[in-house]
C-alpha cells in the first residue's frame, strides 16, 4: 500500500523538478546575454554583433518595426515593463515580439536612423525565452 | 542478540520493501538539505557582497527601490542621484568619515566591466587600498585598475583604454584586495561625471562612523542634515534577505511534501510490519517481554529508518544542489551577481541538523505504530495465523 503514496510522490517530484518553468514555480525565466544598462553606459563602446537580454516594453512603433527593451534583471526585481527609466531601442523586420516577453536579442549597435540621436540595436535574431504576463 | 542487532534484522528482513522506504526518507532529507545548502550558500553571499562596502552606513536617494538596493551591494550601475550640496553637507556632520560613489560601467573588450567615479584620496584611506604597481594618480588623463581587472584584460602600467570615447593611461594598479574591488576601473569624481554625463551627482555615499555604539544618532544626524535615506549595513542586509528570500516557496513546498510522503512511507511499513510479525510479537510477550520493550523496539526501528535515509539523503542533497543550484537557485541577487548560486558543499551545522531532523522525523512517525504493537494482548498476537 505504501507504493501508492511513495511512487506518486517520487513521480510528482521529477515533474516538478524538471519542469519548473512550465510550472511557473521559479518564477522567471533564465535569460542570457549582456544587461541593459551595462551596454546604456557606452553603448558605441561594443563592435560587432552582441547578444542583450531584457523585457520588451508595452509601447512598440509597428510602422518602424521598433520596440524597446528594458533591463533583465530590473525587470526580474520589479516585475514590470512600465518603470524602467532606461531601455534600449530595437529594430527588427521580422516577427516582433509581445510586450512583457523576456527576449534575448542579438544584433549590432548602430546609430539611430530615425532621427532621435542617439543609438539602436539592429537585431539579426531574436529568442523568446518565456513571459510573465498573466 | 543484541537491542540493535534485533532491530538491524527486522528491517532488513524484507529487503525491497527497506530499500523503497528507505529511498523515501532519502528524497525528504536531500530535499530538506539542498533547501538549507542553497539558503546558506546565498546568505553567505551577501554578507560577503556587504562586507566589500565597509560601510557602517550608507546614504540613498529617498525612494530607490529593491532593484536598486541590491545594486548597492552587488556593484551594479546605479542612477546618478545625490547632489554635490548633500554630499558636502554629509561631509560636514561630526564624527563620520563618508565616501561618494558614482557607479557606472566601462566597455572593455566588448565585456563590461566597473566603473566606479571616487575621490581618490578620501576613498583610498576609507578602503586601506594599498598600491601594487605604478602611482595612485587619478585626473583628467589617468585612471587606476583594480588587480583582478589587469589580470582578465592584461593591462599593464601605462597601457591606454577607451571610456565613453576618451582615451585614458593605467596610471596604477591597486594590489590584490580579494573582492569585487579587485574587478573595477577607477577614475576622479568629477572626471567621471563629466564624461557620463551626471553633473555634480553620485550614486550613493558610503559612511564610516567614529563611535558604532551611537549609530542611531549619526543616522539622525545625516537625515537631519540633508534630504536623503540613511539605512545601516546590517539593514541594508536584512532588506536584501528579505528581497530574495533564501530560497523559493517551490522548493520549500517540494520539501515539504518530501518529509511528509516518507513520514507517511514509514508509518505504513512498520503497520505492515506489526501485522506479519504478531506472531512474534506474541511470543516475546509469552517470554515475559514488558509493552516497553516491544514499543522500543518499533521505536527503535522507525529511528534506524531515519538515521539511516537521513545519511543517504544528506549526501544526495549536498550533491543535488552542487549540480543543481544553477537551475533552481536563480533569485535577483544571484542574476544581479551574473554568477551561479554559492552553495554549501558540504557544511557540518546543515548535516546535523538534517540527521536530527531525520531521526526525530521517523520516530515521530514511528510511535502509533509502536504503540499499537505493544498495545497487543499475547493470547492475541499467539493465536494469530
Amino acid at each position: 500500500m505504501y507504493n501508492k503514496i511513495v511512487f506518486p510522490v517520487i513521480l510528482i517530484l521529477f515533474v516538478l523538478v524538471f519542469n519548473c518553468e512550465a510550472f511557473g514555480l521559479f518564477g522567471f525565466p533564465a535569460a542570457e546575454g549582456l544587461d541593459v544598462h551595462d551596454v546604456i553606459a557606452d553603448p558605441f563602446a561594443y563592435s560587432g554583433d552582441i547578444t542583450i537580454r531584457g523585457g520588451v516594453m508595452e509601447k512598440m512603433d509597428l510602422q518602424n518595426k521598433l520596440f524597446q527593451v528594458i533591463d533583465y534583471r530590473e525587470y526580474r526585481s520589479c516585475r514590470s515593463v512600465t518603470c524602467a527609466p532606461k531601455w534600449i531601442s530595437v529594430v527588427f523586420d521580422q516577427e516582433m515580439p509581445k510586450a512583457w516577453d523576456i527576449v534575448e536579442v542579438s544584433g549590432v549597435i548602430e546609430k539611430n536612423e530615425l532621427g532621435k540621436g542617439g543609438f539602436v540595436l539592429k537585431a539579426k535574431q531574436i529568442r523568446v525565452k518565456g513571459t510573465i504576463k498573466k | 542478540m543484541t537491542f540493535w542487532k534485533l532491530i538491524f534484522r527486522n528491517l532488513t528482513r524484507r529487503k525491497s520493501r527497506f530499500v523503497f522506504t528507505l529511498s523515501a526518507i532519502a528524497i525528504g532529507i536531500a530535499s530538506v538539505v539542498t533547501l538549507l545548502s542553497l539558503g546558506t550558500g546565498l546568505e553567505a553571499e551577501i554578507r560577503k557582497q556587504a562586507d566589500v562596502l565597509g560601510a557602517h552606513l550608507v546614504v540613498t536617494p529617498k525612494g530607490w527601490c529593491a532593484y536598486e538596493q541590491i545594486s548597492v551591494l552587488t556593484g551594479e550601475t546605479l542612477p546618478e542621484a545625490l547632489p554635490a550640496e548633500d554630499v558636502a553637507k554629509i561631509a560636514a556632520v561630526e564624527g563620520i568619515r563618508s565616501v561618494p560613489y558614482l557607479v557606472q560601467r566601462a566597455v572593455l573588450n566588448n565585456n563590461p566591466v566597473p566603473m566606479v567615479g571616487i575621490l581618490p584620496e578620501p576613498m583610498r584611506k576609507f578602503k586601506s587600498w594599498r598600491i601594487g604597481s605604478g602611482e595612485y594618480v587619478l585626473d583628467q588623463n589617468r585612471v587606476v585598475v583594480g588587480h583582478g581587472i589587469s589580470k582578465q584584460f592584461e593591462l599593464d602600467i601605462g597601457d591606454e583604454i577607451r571610456i565613453r570615447g576618451s582615451e585614458f593611461t593605467i596610471g596604477g594598479i591597486l594590489a590584490e584586495i580579494g573582492n569585487r574591488d579587485d574587478l573595477a576601473i577607477y577614475m576622479d569624481l568629477p572626471v567621471a561625471q563629466d564624461l557620463y554625463g551626471s553633473g555634480d551627482k553620485v550614486s550613493f555615499i558610503s559612511v564610516k562612523v567614529d563611535d558604532i555604539t551611537k549609530i542611531d544618532d549619526y543616522i539622525l544626524q545625516i537625515q537631519n542634515s540633508a534630504n536623503v535615506a540613511v539605512v545601516s549595513d546590517k539593514q541594508l542586509l536584512r532588506s536584501v534577505l528579505a528581497i530574495v528570500g533564501t530560497v523559493g516557496n517551490a522548493l520549500q513546498l517540494i520539501a515539504a511534501v518530501a518529509v511528509l510522503a516518507a513520514c507517511f512511507g514509514i508509518i505504513n511499513t512498520m503497520m505492515t510490519a506489526i501485522y506479519e510479525r504478531r506472531r512474534e510479537i506474541g511470543i516475546l510477550n509469552a517470554l515475559g517481554a514488558k509493552s516497553k520493550t516491544i514499543f522500543t523496539v518499533f521505536l527503535g526501528e522507525a529511528a534506524l529508518y531515519g538515521l539511516l535515509g537521513g545519511i543517504v539523503g544528506v549526501v544526495a542533497g549536498f550533491a543535488f544542489s552542487y549540480f543543481a543550484a544553477p537551475y533552481i537557485g536563480q533569485n535577483e541577487f544571484t542574476a544581479f551577481l551574473g554568477s551561479e548560486q554559492s552553495v554549501s558543499v558540504f557544511d557540518p551545522g546543515i548535516t546535523m541538523r538534517a540527521l536530527l531532523f531525520s531521526v526525530l522525523a521517523a520516530s515521530l512517525s514511528g510511535i502509533y505504530p509502536a504503540r499499537q504493537a505493544s498495545k497487543l494482548s499475547p493470547v492475541e498476537a499467539i493465536s494469530y495465523e
